[in-house]
Parts: C-alpha cells; sequence; structure tokens
C-alpha cells in the first residue's frame, strides 16, 4: 500500500490548507514565541542558578554521607534469643510477685473481709 | 609601507577568532530560525489536535521551542526536526496528563462530572475550527469533520499518522521523534489509515 494515495493527498492538503489560514494574530503569537526562544539561547546562565544547583547537591551528598556513616557506626541492633525473651518473662513475673509480697497484710485483711461478708452470723 | 598591520594580526588572533565565532553563532541562529519558522504552524496544529484548544496549543508550542532550543540547538541540523518532535509529544503529554489529574480531583472534590475523562474534557473546550461567520461552510465542514476523526484516533496512531504522513519524516526518524521501534511506527499508521479511512470515507 502506498503511503501517498489520494486519501492520504486529501488529508494532507486539507491539513495544509488549515495551516495556511491562519488568522494574523496566531501568526504574531508564533512568531513571538520563535523569537523569544531564540532570545533565550543568547542569554548567559545566571550564575545564582549555578551556585544554588552546586549548594544543593553538595547538601545531598553531606545527607547521604551522614546516612552511611551512621549505617556504618551503628550496626543493627539483633532480635532478642527466645532464651532472652523468657528470662525478660520470668523477670517480669518477680516483679508481681514481689508485688504481692510487699501488700501481704493488705491481703490477709481482703481475706478476712470476704470471710465476714459470706458470713455474717458467724462474725456475730 | 604597512609592515605593522599584518603583524600585529599575527600576534594577536583573538579577534579573528571572536568574529568567527559570532559568525558561527549567528548562522546556527538563522539555521534555527528558519527551522522553527518552518514548523511552528505544523506545530501548533499538531498540538491542537492533541490538546483542542488554540490558546493551549500556542502555550504548548512556545514550551516545546524554549525546550528544543536549549537542550538540542546544538545538535545536527538533520536530526532537528525529530527531536523537535519529540520535545512537542512530551509537552502534549504532560498537558494531558496534568489535565487527567485535575480532573480526578476535581472529581473527588465534586467539582466535575462522574465521568471526566480525556474525551470530555476536549468536548468541553472550543472548537478552533468553528466557521465564523461568512467562512467557507463546505471546506470548514470538511476540516471539522477530519479534526474529529484525527482527535478521535489514539494519541500515538494520530502522531505516526501526522509525522509521517504530514510532517514528512521517514519512518526512522519518526520513530526516533515517537521513541518507539520503525515497526511500531508501521502498525501505528496503518491502523490510523484505516480508521481514518473508515470514518472519513471518500474524504475530499
Amino acid at each position: 500500500m502506498s503511503d501517498h494515495d489520494d486519501f492520504t493527498r486529501a488529508v494532507t492538503r486539507r491539513l495544509d490548507a488549515s495551516v495556511d489560514g491562519l488568522d494574523a494574530a496566531t501568526r504574531s503569537r508564533l512568531a513571538q514565541a520563535r523569537h523569544a526562544a531564540l532570545a533565550s539561547r543568547r542569554r548567559p546562565v545566571r550564575t545564582w542558578l549555578w551556585g544554588g544547583l552546586a549548594a544543593t547537591m553538595a547538601g545531598g551528598f553531606a545527607i547521604a554521607f551522614a546516612l552511611g556513616l551512621h549505617l556504618r557506626v551503628a550496626p543493627p541492633t539483633p532480635a532478642p534469643s527466645s532464651e532472652l525473651a523468657a528470662t525478660l518473662d520470668d523477670d517480669f513475673a518477680e516483679d508481681v510477685r514481689a508485688d504481692l509480697y510487699t501488700d501481704l497484710d493488705f491481703y490477709a485483711w481482703l481475706s478476712d473481709q470476704d470471710a465476714v461478708a459470706s458470713n455474717p452470723a458467724g462474725h456475730l | 609601507m604597512t609592515p605593522r598591520a599584518p603583524a600585529l594580526a599575527l600576534m594577536d588572533p583573538a579577534p579573528t577568532m571572536t568574529s568567527s565565532l559570532e559568525s558561527a553563532t549567528s548562522s546556527t541562529e538563522a539555521a534555527l530560525d528558519r527551522f522553527l519558522r518552518d514548523v511552528e504552524r505544523r506545530a501548533l496544529r499538531i498540538a491542537e489536535l492533541g490538546c483542542g484548544s488554540r490558546d493551549v496549543a500556542l502555550d504548548i508550542v512556545q514550551d516545546a521551542m524554549f525546550g528544543f532550543v536549549r537542550s538540542y540547538a546544538a545538535k545536527p541540523v538533520g536530526d532537528w526536526a525529530p527531536l523537535f518532535h519529540r520535545v512537542l509529544d512530551s509537552r502534549i503529554t504532560d498537558w494531558q496528563r496534568r489535565q487527567r489529574v485535575r480532573g480526578r480531583w476535581f472529581t473527588r472534590l465534586g467539582f466535575g462530572g462522574a465521568d471526566d475523562d480525556e474525551a470530555d474534557l476536549l468536548a468541553a473546550v472550543p472548537d478552533p475550527a468553528e466557521p465564523g461567520p461568512g467562512g467557507r461552510a463546505s471546506d470548514d465542514e470538511a476540516t471539522r469533520a477530519l479534526d474529529a476523526a484525527l482527535r478521535a484516533l489514539p494519541a500515538r496512531q494520530r502522531q505516526a499518522f501526522l509525522l509521517r504522513l504530514w510532517e514528512g519524516l521517514d519512518v526512522a526518524a519518526t520513530a526516533r521523534a515517537m521513541r518507539c521501534s520503525e515497526g511500531s511506527v508501521k502498525t501505528h499508521l496503518s491502523r490510523a489509515l484505516a480508521t481514518l479511512r473508515q470514518r472519513l470515507g471518500a474524504f475530499q
């Protein structure tokens, strides 16, 4: 199949006509855009732009370096072994028992109160 | 007797180098001006078909010109056309993406309809091919039909059609502009032609 048969020729002719018929205002805006683009090529790149870029890159490197250093100096904390976890559980249980011993009088009084409440006649 | 002038010229070649540099710069600028002048109107139509608005298309073309001059002016002149169209396509795609994101946010915030997709956005903007008073009705009708058919094509098919058949780029340059393989260009073009023939029939 030829790329340029009658159909495609008619379509491209129509497209050409639509471009040729552009109004003056549009043509003027296109010319202004072209001149502005060409003028931008003549303008030197501002030094402050380069300074900002350099500062940003330096900051980025500093952060990356600090992160790398931190990762090297502080090795990852190992997870507690099952033995250690069992010991920790025991320590917790010990704490609970120690609380019980400290308040032994309180628990004895509480037990008496329960007995009195369940058998008030015996108490009298 | 003027032996001094040639001797000075040999000792201080800077002015000659500067002037040759200036002339090279000005000749590049003249070539760029010619290239952009040649391509700008078709670029406008391509952008217009991609975004549906002449004002937006003008902004896109201006942005593409800036991007092209900034990044590719130093490339060989033969490479300019595919590179310019690559920049243009990138700007059109960016605009379409922004519109989709904006439409999504508007829908979420309750400002838009439930079916705010690309087709509806394009349908909402004014048609630049709308016939003015006293315009040639049949020509305008044909142009509008062509515009509608081209806009209805998937973006890649439209791009392949316009670059290959209207812009006149060869398959390799079209593939370079579209950042795809030459086989893909042929596939897109073939599908675009089939759809356009079906939609437009005996177009004159």
